[in-house]
This record gives C-alpha cells, structure tokens and sequence, in this order.
C-alpha cells in the first residue's frame, strides 16, 4: 500500500475525482469535508499523511483555522500541505499554492515531491 | 371834507380858545405809538376831553357793518353801545354822508339829535362836534364830543383832528392786519415745518418699538400736549394678539400701573378708526364716567382735561392703534391741533406700515436663512464616510442645536419589522439622560409608532399629564418617558417616508411651544433625513447582495467547475483512450478551465465595482522585471513560434501585488499576440522613472477603430457591442487591468493608429501613498 495522501474539500464532486486519481497513482487517499473532520481523521491514522491537500473555503472549520491548529500541534506541524483554492490572492503566503481547477500534473509533481521516499510512520 | 380841507391853509388859532397847532403835533406823536384801534380811540377821546375842554366824547369803529363804541369819556353822551348805519343819530348820519357837523349852540343840537330832548344827563350839552374818520373816502368810524357850552368851532382844527384820528386809526388796522397774517404764516410755517420733520423722523425709523415711541414723541410735540401716548395693536410670534404703548411728557410709571383702555364710549371712536375725538374738557362729555369699574379716570390718572384722541389706520383700512393726548387745562387742542394730527397720523400710519412690511420681509428673510443653513448643516452630517449611526447623531445634534430642541431621535423600520428600531439620539442641557427606550412597537398605543402607523404627522403641544383614569390610546398617549420631563412642552413625532413607504420616524421635544415656522423647517430635516436612510438602506442591500454574489462567484460557482475539469484531466492522465474520446475529454477540460478564468474575471469585476474598498491587494517587494519576465515565459509556451521582444532599463523593485500585476501583464501582453499576425513581434518595455515605473505593451496589428478607442476599458465591452466570440470571453479584461493599476494608484492608456500600431502605456508608483 502507497502512501497516504489527505484531501479536504467541501465539494464532494472534487473529493470523489480526486480520491479515484490519488488511487490510480498508488497512493492511500484520505478525504475530509472540512478542517474539523480533516483533523478528526489525522487522528484517526495509524500513519501521518505525507502531503495534504487543502481548500481554503470551508464551513465548520475552514482552511486558515486548519492551518493554525496543525502549527500549534508539535504532532501534526510537520506534515507537508499544499492549498488548492479558487482565490489565490487570499492564501496564506508559505505554503504551495494550486489555483482550482487544480491541474493534475502539477498535483502529481507535488506528490513526488512529498510522497516519493519511504511512508512516514504514524 | 373837500371844503373843509380848502380852508385849512388860511387857518390861524387863537391864543387860548383853541389848541395851537404844537398841540396837534403833540397829538400826533402820541397816537403814533397806539398800535390798536381801542388805543387809538382812548387817545382821541381822552384828549377831545382833556385838551379841547370837552364834557364827554365817544368813539364808534366800523365792524362787521355796524358801528360799535370803542372808547368814550365823560358821562353827557348816550352811550350807543352799538349802532345800525341808518341810525337816526347824528354820527350814523356823518359817517353815512362823510361830512362832519358842527353844532354850536343848543338849538342846532337838539335839531341835529332829537333824541337829546327830554334825557337826562348830569351835564346839559350846548354844542357838539360829530365827525367821520375818513380814510380815502372809506369811513372807518367816528368821533363825537360835546360841550357844556355854546362854541364857535375852528372847523379846520376840527377836521385835521379827525384826519390824524383817522390815520391813526387806519395804520393801526394795518398793523393789527398785518400782525395777524404774520402769525398766520408762522403758524403754517410751523405746520409744514413739523410735518416734514416728523415725515423725515419717522420714514427714517424701520424699528417699530423705536417708530412708535418717535410718533407718540412727535405727535404730543405738536399738539403741545401736556402728555400723549399711542396704544397699538400688535401680534406676537406665537399669534397672540397684545395692545401696546408709548409715551411722552409722563413717565411709563404714570400708566403702567393701569389695565390697557378698553373700548369704552370715549375710546371707541379711535379704536374703531371712527374720527377724530377733540373735547375741551373730557370730564364734562356725556360718554365719560360710564364704564365700571373706575367710572371716569382712576385714581392717580394723569389729570385730563383736554382730550384729543386721533385713530390711525392702515392703508389696507385696518386700525393700527390710537394716538391720545391729554392737557390738564381745559380747551387746550384747537381745530388746527386735529387737522395736524390727522395728517401726522396718516404719515404714522404709512411709516407703520413700511415698518411691518419690513420686519415682516426680514423675519421671513431669516427664516429662509436659518432654514439654508440648517439644511446644508444636515447636509453634510448625512454625507461622507463615518457610520451612518454617527451621522444621524450629528444630523440630531445640528437639528437641536439651530432649533434649540430639547432632545431629538431617529427611528428605523426595518423592511417587514413590526417595530422600530433607536438608531440615533441627542439631549441637549442638564445632562438629564439619555433617549431611552429603543424599540417602539409600530401601534397606535406609542406616540412614536402611531406616526409610523398612520403616516401622519403627531404634534402634542401643549404637552399635559394624561388623565391617570384614561387607559387606552388617545391623542395625547403613548408619549416616550425621554419627552415626558419636567419643562417639556410640546412633543413632535413625523415619519419618514421614502417612495411612500415610512422608512422610520423622527421625534422631538422641546420646552417652547412648536411653532409653525420650526415644524416647517424640521419637515425639511425629516425629508434629508428619509432620503439618508434610503440611500443607507439601499447600500446595504446591496451590499448584502454584492456579498452573496461574491460568495456564489468565488465558492459555489468554481467547485463543480473544478470537479468536471480536474475529473476530465484524471481520466486522461489514468486511461489510454480511443482518440475520439481523448479529443472531447480535452475540450470538456479546456472548457472548463475557459469558464473558471471567467468566473474569476466576474468576481474581479463584482469586487471591483464595490464601492470604497475596490479590488483587495496583497503587495510585497517585488521585482516588475522578474514578474514580467515569468508572464511573457509562460505566453510564449503557450504560443509558440511568436516572437516576444523584452526591453527592461533600470531598477523596478517596488511594493505590488505580485498575482495582480502578473495578471495586468499578462492580460495587456495576451491581446498583444492574439491582434497581431503571427509573424509580427510584440514590445514589452519597463523603464525606471523618478517615483515610479512605466511599461509599454505594443504590437504593430491593425488599429483599434477610433470610436472604439474611448471606451475600451469599459466592462462587458463587447457584449456592448454586439460582438460575441467563443474565444474573446466577457469583455472584462482590460476592465480588470485597468482596475487593478489604479488599486495600485498608477494610471493605464492606450492609443492605436494604422503607422504607430497599438500601444497600451501603464504607470506604477514604487508604493501606496501613504
């Protein structure tokens, strides 16, 4: 089994088409509707994530608030996370940022990027 | 006379029997300094007696067609006191005829004066002179004197004595004549005189207190009253009719003490502007001393016995007032007295009039100021930036201010709400508290909602305690505790419509009665006010809309956009399909990726157009170049084979937007290459200038149509036009890029010609101004 890689969207349409990809890849995908169930998941894992992708717009728990809980969580901090957003303008400077509709080329450079070497264990 | 004057030059008097002629020249100095007529026949009958020896004399003077006894001496004579021409007497019949007689003995008098027989006298007359005084022929009287003796008359003496007293006489009814013309004309001098200054006096004067008090001055002058005063009707701001006065020649103490004189049968022909009342003693008038309680003038009253009282009346016919003079002595005020008033009361009646006239042009003069001013003060509260909460309370704060309110507020109904809501309050003084009570139900039980309600105006004033047993909504209910404070009297509440429909209501309090003029000028405010909360209530609106708008753009729109796009890129990167599939799969990509750039282009144009915050930017310390550089890269990969001609001179580090001027460049260098042929190049230049950078796009394609050319930077441009494309998208780009450089505070242009090509030059400053 691949690596785990997380998406959180609230757009189940994007979630789903994701999903698939990261498994036609070979990774593990892992999806989330919002922050709150992202986080809930993370936990959940026997294994961190090596990348995760994340929308910004959100209800329940959006991406900014997402992003401050993961940085103050010594646990989490050090996993890779790559914004997919429809307002780039708006994203927090730092991490990588993919303009929605997110190309799948530049996804998967992101995924060799973080993902190619042995699986982080949980 | 003619004979007698003959012989006067061959006249000699004797020693002794008759007076020399010294004696005459005597005489004649002494009539000289008689200056009256009653003189004049003291002097002749005096020295007839005195001088010539005579036992009596009488002299009669022409007057209104008889002869009247002004002067005689002695006891002998009948004493006519007055007599008809035709008299059967011996002086009627020399006056009459113009000849003197002498009768020298008792026979020739008692033939002349038949009347003499039988009287009984202390002396008996025996001789007697009787001569005319003739002046030109014109008798002017007579003279008589008589003797105890028979005599032998010097006729010539005789009638030079006559000639003197006549000339006498005659001179001194000239003089008198002349006297009484001369005191007629100083009379009328005077007159006219006063007339004209009093014309001046009061024409000059537009304060009425001061005008009246010149009039009753003036008037009391002229009548040489001993005091005047001038009552007047008047009306107060309120509407209240009051009765004023003036004085002159008495101290205000000397009628303050009194109730203002009622229309009494003495005062109600002046007050009715009936006529003139000219009495010579008040007290002894039938209409005086018939109204209780006083029955006459109370006591202490100025003592009045002269009484002259002159209505004077407007020109439009209505009774301005009444002017009264007094005078203690009786029959002091002459005819001439009244014509003189009347005529200086209609001149005070004019000057009256203009004096309204004015204060009325200035009062409404000042209104329409203070109404101006208060205007453009609420004016400016109701516009600019602040909170639209702090500009009611400034608005509330000049409106209380300029009117001198106690306390204002303005409530709001919200679209469908059964309340309204305190949106703003002011209380002016006394620091006694704040508007309370911030929702009012829009029912008839609230003073404030019941003007919501029934869209009406609610005035109370005077503002009294409701009655404790009437529950329930009556006139006077339903006023808020705030106006309810002691020394508020009048409470205001009005809506505020806009379009018809009561957007909100504006209440009032104040410690004076409303008056009509302040209800018109806060009818104004209200209107301001009505036409703020519509527009506040339309920004909002459309704020609320231009949120939702964004958020369905940004959010709701881009996710299944995303979904068929990254969907139909997964299938192509995971499957190896027939080529049939693979082309439609690309285009349904493609497609999508077209529709998500116009979806961004929407929302840049939604937060563009949002006023006052414009397009959001994000700046850092940038290089244009390196920002530049990597737009016309990524162009050139997607267009191959075109030929992009990069010129950069100079440092161009600065605080932008780095995406944001990326999409300007891309944008203006993107229409460069697709309006060009595809063997021509396309310049991108970026020069370093004092404070800022400026860049050029250019190709050498077709020009843009001049007519065009004006409008280009206007949204949805070719939808406008009429051009559609399926490539050209909205027509939103160079609306974008344009909004984009002027968030930056930098200037975009274009200019397009057949030999220049097409050029769009933009500007930048290094950083925001601060």
């Amino acid at each position: 089994m691949g690596k785990i890689v997380m998406v959180i969207d609230d757009d189940e349409d994007v979630r789903e088409v994701l999903r698939d990809f990261i498994e036609d890849i070979g990774y593990r995908p892992v999806v989330a509707a919002n922050g709150q169930e992202g986080l809930d998941a993370i936990r959940r894992l026997d294994e961190r994530p090596c990348v995760i992708l994340l929308d910004l717009m959100m209800p329940v728990m959006d991406g900014w608030r997402f992003l401050e809980v993961v940085a103050c969580d010594a646990d989490l901090a050090s996993i890779p996370v790559v914004i997919s957003t429809s307002a780039p303008d708006r994203a927090p400077r730092g991490p990588r940022i993919l303009a929605k509709p997110v190309d799948l080329e530049d996804f998967m450079a992101e995924l060799r990027h973080h993902c190619s070497g042995a699986p982080a264990s949980a | 006379m003619g004979a007698v004057s003959a012989d006067r030059g061959g006249i000699r008097v004797g020693e002794g029997r008759t007076p020399s002629l010294s004696r005459l020249h005597d005489l004649g100095a002494e009539l000289a300094g008689a200056l009256d007529r009653e003189q004049v026949a003291r002097v002749a009958v005096g020295r007839t007696v005195d001088e010539l020896g005579a036992a009596a004399a009488a002299a009669y003077a022409e007057v209104d067609g008889k002869l009247h006894l002004i002067a005689r001496h002695g006891h002998a004579l009948d004493d006519w006191s007055e007599l008809a021409h035709d008299a059967p007497v011996a002086l009627a019949r020399a006056i009459a005829s113009g000849a003197p007689e002498y009768l020298s003995d008792r026979d020739e008098l008692l033939a002349a004066c038949p009347a003499l027989r039988g009287a009984r006298a202390p002396v008996e007359l025996q001789a007697m002179v009787v001569l005319p005084l003739l002046v030109d022929g014109r008798a002017l009287g007579g003279l008589a004197y008589g003797f105890a003796a028979p005599q032998s008359f010097d006729r010539v003496f005789h009638a030079a004595l006559a000639d003197h007293f006549a000339m006498a006489m005659e001179r001194a009814r000239l003089y008198a004549e002349l006297a009484r013309r001369a005191d007629r004309e100083a009379e009328q001098a005077r007159v006219v005189e006063t007339l004209l200054a009093t014309s001046t006096t009061l024409s000059s004067e537009l304060d009425l207190d001061r005008l009246f008090q010149k009039l009753t001055e003036e008037a009391t002058r002229l009548c040489r009253a001993q005091f005047g005063a001038f009552f007047y009707n008047t009306v107060d701001d309120s509407g209240e009719a009051y009765v004023l006065y003036t004085i002159a020649g008495a101290p205000r103490e000397a009628f303050s003490r009194f109730p203002m004189p009622r229309n009494t049968a003495v005062f109600a022909p002046t007050f009715h502007g009936s006529g003139v009342v000219r009495l010579d003693d008040v007290t002894r008038d039938p209409r005086y001393g018939k109204n209780p309680p006083y029955h006459g003038m109370p006591e202490g009253h100025l003592p009045v016995r002269s009484y002259l009282a002159v209505p004077v009346i407007s020109s439009s016919g209505g009774v301005l007032g009444g002017l009264f003079f007094g005078h203690a002595i009786p029959g002091v005020f002459r005819e001439e007295d009244e014509r003189l008033l009347v005529a200086v009361a209609a001149q005070g009646a004019v000057a009256l009039d203009n004096a309204r006239l004015y204060k009325d042009a200035r009062a409404a003069r000042d209104l329409e100021e203070r109404r101006a001013r208060l205007a453009e003060e609420v004016g400016i509260a109701l516009t600019g930036v602040a909170p639209f909460d702090e500009q009611l309370r400034d608005c509330l704060a000049a409106l209380t201010d300029r009117l001198d309110l106690a306390a204002a507020g303005v409530w709001i109904a919200e679209r469908g709400e059964s309340a309204l809501e305190l949106r703003a309050g002011v209380v002016r003084g006394d620091g006694d508290g704040d508007i309370a009570g911030d929702r009012v139900p829009i029912a008839m039980e609230s003073a404030i909602g019941r003007a919501a309600l029934e869209r009406r105006q609610v005035l109370i004033d005077p503002l009294l305690d409701p009655p404790v047993d009437a529950p329930g909504p009556s006139d006077m209910g339903g006023v808020p505790g705030w106006a309810r404070r002691p020394g508020i009297v009048a409470f205001l509440a009005r809506p505020l419509l806009v379009e018809d429909r009561v957007v909100g209501v504006l209440a009032l309090a104040n410690r004076r009665p409303l008056r009509e003029s302040t209800i018109k000028m806060i009818a104004g405010v209200a209107a301001q006010v009505a036409v703020a909360i519509g527009r506040d209530v339309g920004e909002r609106e459309r704020q609320r809309f231009q949120e939702l708008f964004i958020g369905m753009l940004g959010h709701d729109l881009r996710n299944p956009l995303s979904a068929v796009s990254t969907g139909a890129q997964a299938i192509l990167l995971a499957e190896v399909l027939p080529e049939r599939s693979a082309r439609a799969l690309q285009r349904i990509r493609l497609s999508a990726a077209r529709m998500s750039r116009m979806v961004n282009q929407l929302l840049d144009f939604a937060r563009a157009r949002d006023i006052g915050s414009g397009l959001p930017l994000v700046r850092t310390w940038a290089d244009l170049h390196a920002v530049c550089r990597d737009v016309v890269e990524e162009l050139r990969q997607s267009h191959p084979g075109r030929l992009v001609v990069e010129d950069y001179v100079g440092d161009a580090w600065g605080m932008w937007d780095v995406d944001r001027v990326a999409q300007v460049f891309s944008n203006l260098v993107g229409n460069a290459l697709a309006y060009s042929e595809a063997d021509r190049p396309v310049l991108v230049a970026i020069r370093r200038e004092r404070d800022g950078v400026s860049a050029e796009v250019a190709n050498s394609g077709p020009p843009i149509a001049a007519d065009v050319l004006p409008t280009l930077f206007d949204p949805f441009r070719r939808a406008r036009e009429g051009r559609t494309s399926m490539t050209q998208g909205l027509g939103l780009g160079l609306y974008i890029t344009r909004q984009i450089v002027l968030a930056h505070g930098g200037e975009l242009e274009a200019s397009s010609g057949a030999e220049t090509g097409t050029s769009f030059r933009l500007r930048l400053p290094l950083a925001p101004k601060e």
